[in-house]
């Protein structure tokens, strides 16, 4: 049986990298995904990522998303915490997802 | 004519309360290259004819020769859920360019413009302050009449990267300063330093769990002196917070260890005969929490979130073997320290709060007591209140 390498990414069968896609991620790994009023605009504060420590976890849970998904990105490459938007923690998970 | 001036009114409320569109970014990804397509995010209210390929403009600036290539559009795409165009291009007109190496500019109707900069490839980049910095490095050197001549140096090493993305962070840590309670004159010159703190440390998360450990570290203290070696570790559970209104609560208990060894045991400390032969071995268990409160202003920034943060942190450290343990007393009339070596439990606390009255406003208040390694020394009730006032003028 093969086993898959974590921050492996086999191209094969893998969604489309797209904005949409990169916003689901973004917004289903936030501690309150159902706070998400269809805004890009919203800020990841109103999701629960209130500080610097929920910070971490989302970032760590977006990567696990990933890869789940066929894709590597580095945690220093997602762009998240208070004062973030929906929006704006997308486009960074758009821009460096591989 | 009031129906007409009615009308007027609401004509020009809603072209007041429509959002001037803007174009905020363009992004290139890792398949751009083999699907031919770039996302340029807006903001605002999108025009009509924002699909239009033909009023879309494409450009890259790269390559060996550094020549603009214009960009044939294809496809224009808005999709309101996620406020982004799709623009769409034949792969094949990039030629051999990479798509993730050149510099982008997408323009719609000759006015509006988005830019995506190639990475750089320099190694350093800059950092705006010590806290913002991996590496940091200060000297000085002091020269004056009858004074030998007095260096000073703050150094700093905090480069702890992921390992590929494994979400594995492994790195150093380290800090060193020299005579950084020094002033003139001084009788000979010197680059002892004052205190060294290094440590290799390994971080990682998974699901709610936040996982730090110091597999080395050592600190060395030249004031007492004190010195020893211990690896030490945390688990914290970043539990949800709670979450209404603008307020929010957390709070994350962890557990934890500090293993290792004391390598110094002066017989003299705070100018007093001390018996340290117990204190050999270290052995201790870590149990603590932090809890916050926090409300945020109305309009979040990246940089300032908080209008009012109240923290707290608490640990307490059970020791297995003997360590000091440093109170204040009264000998006659002199105030002075008292040394003494025991395994109880060490406690600590710290809480603060910080407001933001304004942006340029603030005051903050922190409160201490307990003790901290290595010496323990005792903290009873300390409460420091601050006040900050920051602004611009205008130039």
């Amino acid at each position: 049986m093969a086993t898959k390498r974590k921050g492996a990414s086999n191209q094969v069968d893998r969604p489309l990298l797209t904005p949409q896609f990169c916003q689901d991620v973004v917004v289903r790994n936030t501690p309150d995904k159902n706070a998400f009023n269809d805004k890009q605009g919203q800020d990841l504060s109103e999701l629960g990522v209130v500080d610097t420590d929920q910070a971490g976890q989302h970032k760590s849970n977006i990567q696990n998303d990933l890869h789940e998904n066929q894709y590597a990105i580095k945690q220093s490459d997602i762009k998240t915490g208070p004062g973030v938007t929906v929006h704006q923690c997308a486009t960074s998970v758009l821009g460096h997802a591989h | 004519m009031r129906i007409k001036i009615l009308t007027v009114a609401l004509l020009s409320g809603l072209i007041c309360s429509a959002e001037v569109f803007k174009l905020t970014e363009l992004t290139v990804t890792s398949q751009t290259q083999t699907t031919g397509s770039i996302f340029v995010g807006g903001t605002g209210d999108a025009p009509s004819n924002i699909g239009d390929k033909t009023l879309w403009s494409l450009v890259v600036n790269g390559g060996d020769t550094k020549t603009k290539l214009p960009i044939p559009v294809e496809n224009a795409s808005w999709d309101p859920s996620t406020d982004t165009i799709t623009l769409t291009f034949s792969p094949g007109a990039l030629g051999t360019l990479d798509a993730q190496k050149v510099d982008w500019t997408a323009t719609f109707n000759n006015v509006l413009q988005a830019t995506a900069a190639a990475p750089s490839r320099s190694f350093l980049s800059s950092a705006d302050t010590k806290d913002d910095s991996d590496i940091y490095l200060f000297g000085s050197f002091l020269a004056g009449y009858s004074t030998k001549p007095l260096y000073t140096i703050d150094a700093k090493v905090n480069w702890v990267p992921e390992i590929k993305t494994t979400g594995n962070m492994f790195g150093v840590e380290a800090t060193l300063s020299t005579n950084s309670d020094s002033s003139p004159p001084v009788d000979r010159s010197r680059i002892d330093p004052d205190s060294i703190t290094a440590a290799l440390a390994l971080r990682h998360r998974i699901h709610q769990l936040s996982l730090d450990i110091n597999p080395l570290e050592g600190q060395f203290s030249r004031k007492y002196p004190a010195s020893d070696l211990i690896t030490a570790g945390t688990i914290k559970w970043v539990s949800h917070p709670v979450y209404d209104h603008g307020q929010a609560v957390v709070f994350y208990p962890f557990i934890g260890y500090e293993l290792g060894k004391n390598l110094n045991k002066p017989s003299i400390l705070f100018k007093q005969p001390v018996n340290l032969s117990p204190y050999d071995n270290i052995t201790r268990a870590l149990f603590g929490a932090h809890a916050a409160f926090l409300l945020f202003k109305k309009s979040v920034t990246a940089d300032s979130p908080y209008r009012l943060a109240i923290q707290a942190d608490y640990t307490t450290r059970v020791l297995f073997t003997p360590e000091p343990f440093v109170t204040s007393g009264y000998s006659g009339s002199d105030h002075t320290s008292i040394v003494s070596v025991r395994a109880n439990a060490r406690h600590y606390v710290e809480c603060g709060i910080a407001y933001n009255a304004s942006d340029l406003f603030g005051i903050e208040a922190k409160y201490k007591f307990g003790s901290l390694p290595p010496l323990f020394e005792f903290v009873e009730h300390q409460v420091v209140i601050g006040i900050t006032f920051k602004a611009k003028l205008p130039h």
